[in-house]
């Protein structure tokens, strides 16, 4: 078996690996090793051929590629060490990972490790859609493969289930290419996307959108005939009456994607079952000492912008961990409550001269909404927001002289009468 | 050219009977509709061999189901097969009558010869069983039971048979059969094939295979059984079988581990009228989820990755059928092999030479080998092993399938393999690609163009299970003609 060992090993060189591994470059690290899959850098933005990617980091609107080759160009110019067509099949609490690759086993022993896995999508069997199960059903992301690096068709006439920004996405590049999308379907009484991507991608091209309504069955047996789609009540069951059949030759799925914490699990670090990843501490270290992790992987962004700014702040604070300067403070709990679905970080450390901030989700839209930030019971900080979707990620900075004593905060957020 | 046998169906028991006529000096030819073994019931069975508690003392059900089951570990090692002997486990709440049930369970049990089988404590229960729901407490253990990968059998047994010198005719569908004096003639459509022997392992079609003979002397019930798989963070709530009491129909919705390390519950027992009607419902999904939280309240639906539903082939008969026509003694009958049909098999096999040995001259075949040649698999040999393996072969360290960690080189060895995979599925049941928990959505496109680079295909020629179920139906404007478009 092959050995290695490194300062800094980051698994994944999607958006949130590249930034991390220039983030400890940066912060001063000589020894990082980015591990991906597959034969190239950039991760699934490398299918993203659409825009709208760095308006945020970069200033600027580029396709996928072109973001992800804005950070691919510092990597490769810098010294950072890479394994392309790798897979790193372990990993231990201890920092060791097992890779293998065509060179063989290598055993990477390592001071930190940063994990940037990404995500996956949901597929037809976690949604449990009924029917038989001929060709034809895709989730959007693969038909996305399939399109923009192969140059396939998956299909003719799709449905869409999700309005998702994938599913939308993926409307609008069928339409382009000849096809016809025939409905996009949500569950959610809200669509799931960025508002830009409605009006871009469905609006634009007149794609019906379905609100409340799921497939409930798929029919054919060599490739998919139709789908027969339903209304749903709250608990999201189909009204009986309802069910009416749409013909097509193919179904994309954009039903939510799942942090990849299988490495995670290995490790035995802590997962938070609202997000799916990794718990943290702001500066995106695990419950394993010295394994951080950022992106896709923690929790699923709306934008890449963010992954590579938490990406950055992870890999500085990998470099920091690993040049001994390590967090001698107690970490306390940050709770979500009423109108919450999901928060990061799940710990802070007291006490902290930073800003703490945090980023998640809330369960419904709401139109003047106020968070309120508690610790034993007393409230500590307010913010106001006109709008919240749960397509779209908050954001809520607490200053530091809100964290002036030791105790888990509280974190809920509902709708107020507005002042205006 | 006359075949000495040819056997229709390709499913499990077919290809067992192919493998253990493969012994002798026979001209054997298997003919089966679908483009692949495995295709049929046999693909979305569960896998459970069963340790013969079930079937009524005297069946044939009763006396193969336990002489199988004792030879199926052995049959699995010469194949290379998985075999895990979980042991089973039925359960019930506390009752006069269902003490009564296991009561007789027992007794049929130790009746129909199945060794170590006892009735366990509360105690004992849930320490086999520490998720169990608390409320069941009375149990029947049956530790000689364990699960396979029933297609994974039915593919080794095929290829085995393959290197044995049987010959597997697929995409055939039987539409007649002519009995002459001294041969029996087959036809699939246009093709003409003659027999010595015919076997009847046509599974759910077995009754109409018969009536191509004006043989109606029994009919078969298709009963669906959906099926859910979960994720392996979900397979150790489950070490062992667990059954309910059986029911009058079936042994019921059970929970199993499965040898890959998910966990498997089901199947519902449903009668339908289409044999080809394998769809799921969305009240078959639920009612298996209930009946499984009721054994074991951690399931979850979040843990479902995949579902599916086979078909049962019962008789109307209640038993086995093997024996020959009355209308034709060339057409030798196997059929209504329900469950425990595939803890049988392997005596099924057996008893389909005793009952040719009478029509048929068998001569053991001195070259006949029963271990199958497996190609490597690295997660099989451990780390230091695939280290080697990959020094040799650098196609066996490119991964293809992230979730079961299949290499390229395994499927360039499964499509150059003695019974090569022509479709998706073919590949997905022969190395588990695509079956994990991302279910194909990072490798189908792999997979795609794997198959066609090594079957001299164009990727629009690739499908899912045969004819019909094409992946690509097309190109983008940019590249009407294909070939390479990005990389």
């Amino acid at each position: 078996m092959n050995r290695l060992q490194v300062e800094l090993a980051i698994v994944g060189g999607g958006p949130a690996g590249l930034a991390a591994a220039l983030g400890a470059k940066q912060a001063g690290l000589k020894n990082i090793l980015i591990i991906e899959r597959d034969a190239h850098l950039g991760g699934i933005l490398q299918q993203c051929i659409h825009s709208g990617f760095g308006l945020h980091m970069l200033g600027t609107d580029l396709t996928g590629p072109e973001y992800a080759e804005h950070f691919i160009e510092q990597v490769v110019g810098s010294e950072i060490e890479l394994m392309l067509e790798s897979m790193v099949t372990g990993l231990t609490a201890q920092r060791v990972l097992t890779v293998v690759n065509r060179y063989g086993a290598t055993k990477v022993t390592t001071q930190a490790v940063v994990l940037a896995m990404g995500c996956r999508e949901r597929a037809r069997g976690a949604i449990l859609i009924p029917g038989s199960r001929p060709a034809g059903v895709y989730t959007a992301g693969t038909a996305q493969r399939l399109v923009n690096l192969q140059g396939f068709l998956p299909g003719r006439e799709a449905v869409i289930l999700g309005s998702g920004d994938i599913g939308l996405i993926m409307a609008r590049r069928l339409v382009l290419e000849g096809c016809k999308v025939k409905a996009v379907i949500e569950a959610m009484p809200w669509p799931g996307g960025l508002t830009r991507n409605l009006v871009q991608c469905l609006h634009d091209y007149d794609i019906p959108l379905y609100l409340q309504h799921t497939v409930t069955a798929i029919h054919g047996s060599g490739r998919v005939k139709a789908v027969t789609i339903a209304q749903v009540d709250e608990q999201l069951a189909p009204i009986p009456g309802t069910a009416f059949d749409c013909t097509c030759d193919t179904l994309l799925l954009a039903v939510g994607l799942i942090p990849e914490n299988e490495l995670s699990l290995q490790a035995g670090l802590m997962i938070d079952e609202r997000t799916g990843g990794p718990v943290v501490t702001p500066s995106r270290e695990t419950s394993a000492p010295g394994i951080f992790a950022c992106g896709n992987v923690l929790q699923v962004h709306d934008l890449v912008d963010s992954v590579s700014q938490e990406g950055l702040e992870a890999g500085r604070a990998a470099a920091a961990w690993v040049q001994g300067r390590r967090a001698t403070a107690r970490s306390y709990g940050i709770v979500p409550g009423e109108g919450i679905r999901s928060l990061v970080p799940q710990r802070y450390d007291y006490p902290t001269s930073s800003v703490l901030s945090l980023v998640g989700r809330v369960t419904h839209p709401m139109q003047d909404a106020l968070f309120t930030v508690s610790r034993k019971g007393v409230c500590v900080h307010t913010s106001r927001r006109k709008h919240l979707r749960p397509g779209e990620m908050f954001s809520v900075q607490i200053p530091a002289a809100a964290l002036n004593d030791a105790g888990d905060l509280d974190v809920a957020v509902r709708e107020v009468e507005s002042h205006d | 050219m006359v075949y000495d046998v040819l056997i229709i169906g390709a499913g499990v028991t077919g290809c067992a009977i192919a493998r253990e006529m493969s012994r002798y000096e026979l001209t054997i030819g298997v003919l089966e509709q679908g483009s692949d073994v495995a295709s049929g019931t046999s693909k979305a069975n569960s896998g459970i061999i069963h340790a013969g508690y079930d079937a009524p003392t005297g069946s044939l059900m009763a006396r193969l189901n336990v002489t199988g089951a004792r030879q199926m570990e052995r049959t699995c090692q010469e194949l290379s097969v998985p075999y895990r002997r979980t042991g089973s486990l039925v359960v019930s709440s506390d009752s006069q009558a269902a003490r009564a049930e296991l009561q007789r369970l027992l007794q049929q049990g130790i009746a129909n010869g199945v060794t170590d089988l006892r009735l366990v404590t509360k105690e004992e229960i849930s320490r086999l069983v520490p998720m169990l729901n608390p409320n069941l407490e009375v149990g029947l253990y049956a530790p000689t039971a364990a699960v396979v990968p029933p297609y994974e059998l039915t593919i080794a047994l095929a290829e085995n048979a393959v290197q044995n010198g049987v010959s597997f005719l697929l995409g055939r569908k039987v539409t007649s059969m002519i009995p002459q004096p001294d041969a029996l003639v087959v036809h699939s459509g246009t093709e003409r094939y003659e027999a010595r022997l015919v076997i009847n392992a046509a599974g759910v079609y077995a009754d109409q295979v018969a009536a191509m003979l004006q043989d109606r002397s029994f009919s078969i019930i298709p009963y669906k059984g959906q099926e859910l798989i979960l994720d392996k963070q979900y397979g150790k709530l489950a070490d062992l079988v667990v059954f309910p009491l059986p029911t009058p129909v079936s042994k019921g919705i059970v929970v199993a581990p499965t040898p890959s390390g998910n966990l498997l519950i089901g199947p519902t027992a449903e009668i339908v009228d289409n044999p080809s009607d394998t769809s799921t419902t969305r009240e078959g999904q639920l009612q298996v989820l209930d009946a499984a939280r009721h054994l074991i309240p951690a399931i979850s639906s979040k843990g479902v990755i995949t579902s599916y539903a086979g078909l049962r082939a019962v008789a109307d008969t209640g038993d086995f059928i093997i024996r020959s026509s009355e209308q034709c003694k060339r057409l030798l009958h196997v059929a209504g092999i329900k469950s425990p049909g595939l803890s049988a098999v392997p005596a099924i096999a057996e008893m389909v030479i005793g009952l040719i040995s009478e029509r048929l001259r068998l001569t053991p075949k001195n070259t006949f080998c029963p271990l199958r040649s497996k190609a490597p698999r690295p997660l099989e040999i451990g780390l230091a092993k695939w280290h080697e393996l990959i020094k040799l072969d650098p196609a066996y360290g490119r991964m293809i399938c992230r979730c079961e960690q299949v290499s390229e080189g395994e499927i360039r060895d499964a499509l150059r393999g003695v019974l090569p995979p022509t479709t998706v599925d073919g590949l997905k049941r022969r190395l588990r690609v695509g079956m994990g928990r991302c279910q194909g959505g990072f490798c189908l496109p792999h997979l795609i163009s794997l198959i066609a680079e090594y079957r001299g295909l164009d990727a629009a020629e690739v499908t899912k299970q045969g004819s019909g179920s094409e992946f690509i139906l097309g190109r983008v404007k940019a590249n009407p003609t294909g070939g390479d478009y990005i990389e």
